[in-house]
């Protein structure tokens, strides 16, 4: 039997700031690559495969100029499409939380925890965020998508999840 | 110009040296280039009922790459009321999703094997060309537990049905290429790959309907049979890719579904069969990734939750995508069901069905 080996596993755990660590995996193309956006420094970026341009931190997290600091904000799906609603960021007011088509663009399908490009999405947490979509088979959900592995499920719509906000396309 | 370039150049221009008649007799138009899709018409008048085939070209600094080639044979009732023949010399051709890469485009529409443009070709599209994303297929809106509202609800503003291709067409002022339910935009495809009316019907004649392009994505989909043959709907497969560089590190296994059409029961041999038969004409089939079957789901809708016109013969179960599961579980796979339109995974083992895509002309 093949020793466990600790060193591998700390090491992973100590460059990431929220103690979980994303892993990819190299028999898979990666599907959302730094090529594919355009990084601003005023915390959007512009999707060149979607040409839609979204919110680098979600919502709750603060945007320092080259990263998103703090805890991400969760709220029902009421609250989501409100905060979403009112947000002014980057000199935009029309943000809106995205349909779950666009949430599913985000998709990074070669690395889980989390499934999407890091390096565009800093600090991007590996739980469930809101779509805009409603669930046509039961009328108390909407669909929300899981970042730790890239499924998309409902989930009752007085539950608390994440917000990650965009802007523009059709 | 290096001595390749040249030579095509030359080769080019030999019809003209050669005094091939001056295409006096070819006439035709470009009308529109957008990021969806090239319009026009052409036709030679010295055959009005006859259809004529036109080459498109991508044009950029560096290349003149051909994109297709094309029989304008659409009919267009200002064709026919301008005199032009029987008024079947339009043609359609949506842009791929391969070319879509955030950049403008120009395009020259020629005469089949000349370099003889079309009047007003070439033409550049307004700005960049990025792949399209179809829109959800919601076309109401919901409050906490009430569905098919109309839209906006007070309090429930900025949902999914308040915007995009499907609150376009409920307002009736989406343009589509084709037909679909809301926001999609299909057209069906022939077995020899021609372009068919909405009204045609399944078959396995030349000129019967096989497949289902999407407008809005660029992308050509399979429609499946009840015919009891090799893509009969009924048909299951195990996942097997033995790419290294694309399987997630496990090829899966290779007779593990049950189906007809005298291949191996896996996913490779099912759009291996596919290719070999040219299906819609072409080949170059394969399994859908997980993002293209994500795509064609019309979450307005369960049971099945697809444009079922566009996608008869669709079963209450799961299809397979080409995206292996990254590692959080081993030996799996991403597929989609269209009973309830959710993605999730499955071992490689497991036999679903599968739906061909193809990345367009």
């Amino acid at each position: 039997m093949k020793p466990f080996t600790l060193p591998p596993l700390l090491l992973l755990l100590a460059y990431t700031p929220l103690g979980t660590a994303q892993t990819c995996n190299s028999n898979i193309t990666a599907d959302a690559p730094d090529s594919r956006y355009i990084l601003n420094t005023n915390g959007t970026t512009l999707d060149k495969k979607t040409g839609l341009l979204w919110m680098r931190c979600a919502l709750g997290q603060s945007w320092t100029g080259d990263t998103c600091i703090g805890l991400p904000q969760s709220s029902s799906w009421q609250q989501a499409l409100q905060s979403a609603e009112n947000k002014v960021f980057a000199g935009q007011s029309d943000w809106r939380l995205p349909n779950l088509k666009e949430l599913q663009s985000l998709l990074e399908s070669s690395c889980y925890s989390p499934a999407i490009n890091l390096t565009v999405f800093p600090n991007a947490s590996s739980d469930l965020y809101w779509s805009s979509s409603p669930v046509a088979y039961s009328s108390n959900g909407a669909s929300t998508m899981n970042f730790y592995s890239g499924f998309s499920s409902w989930r009752d719509k007085y539950d608390a999840y994440y917000i990650r906000l965009v802007h523009g396309g059709q | 110009m290096n001595k390749k370039q040249w030579l095509f150049h030359f080769a080019s221009l030999l019809p003209l040296l050669l005094g091939t008649p001056a295409h006096a007799a070819l006439e035709g138009d470009l009308d529109g280039v957008s990021c969806n899709s090239i319009t026009g018409w052409a036709w030679d008048n010295t055959q009005p009922t006859a259809p004529i085939k036109i080459d498109i070209y991508d044009v950029t600094t560096t290349k003149t790459a051909l994109l297709a080639t094309l029989m304008a044979q659409q009919f267009q009732a200002n064709l026919l009321n301008a005199g032009k023949g029987d008024g079947k010399h339009g043609f359609t051709y949506v842009l791929p999703a391969r070319i879509r890469t955030a950049v403008k485009h120009q395009f020259s529409v020629r005469y089949h094997g000349t370099i003889t443009e079309l009047a007003h070709s070439p033409k550049t599209t307004l700005s960049a060309c990025y792949g399209k994303l179809n829109d959800t297929g919601n076309l109401t809106c919901s409050d906490i537990s009430i569905n098919g509202l109309g839209c906006p609800v007070p309090r429930y503003k900025g949902q999914d049905g308040d915007y995009g291709r499907d609150a376009l067409a409920r307002a009736n002022k989406l343009a589509k290429t084709g037909k679909g339910k809301g926001g999609f935009d299909f057209t069906k495809i022939a077995n020899d790959g021609l372009v068919l009316s909405a009204n045609a019907s399944l078959g396995t004649r030349a000129n019967d309907w096989a497949c289902t392009r999407d407008n809005v994505t660029g992308l050509l989909w399979e429609v499946k049979t009840t015919d009891g043959g090799l893509r009969d709907s009924s048909n299951t497969y195990s996942w097997y890719n033995p790419d290294d560089k694309t399987n997630g590190g496990f090829a899966g296994y290779k007779n593990g579904g049950i189906c007809k059409g005298g291949v191996s029961c896996n996913t490779q041999a099912y759009a291996n069969a596919a290719n070999a038969l040219k299906l819609c004409g072409k080949s170059g089939w394969r399994i859908p990734s997980k993002a293209e079957l994500d795509s064609i789901v019309d979450a307005g809708s369960y049971s099945p939750a697809i444009d079922g016109t566009y996608f008869p013969n669709t079963v209450y179960g799961a299809y397979w995508s080409s995206s292996p599961v990254a590692g959080f579980i081993n030996n799996s796979a991403w597929r989609v069901n269209f009973q309830y339109g959710y993605d999730y995974w499955n071992f490689k083992i497991v036999d679903n069905y599968v739906r061909l895509v193809h990345s367009g002309q």
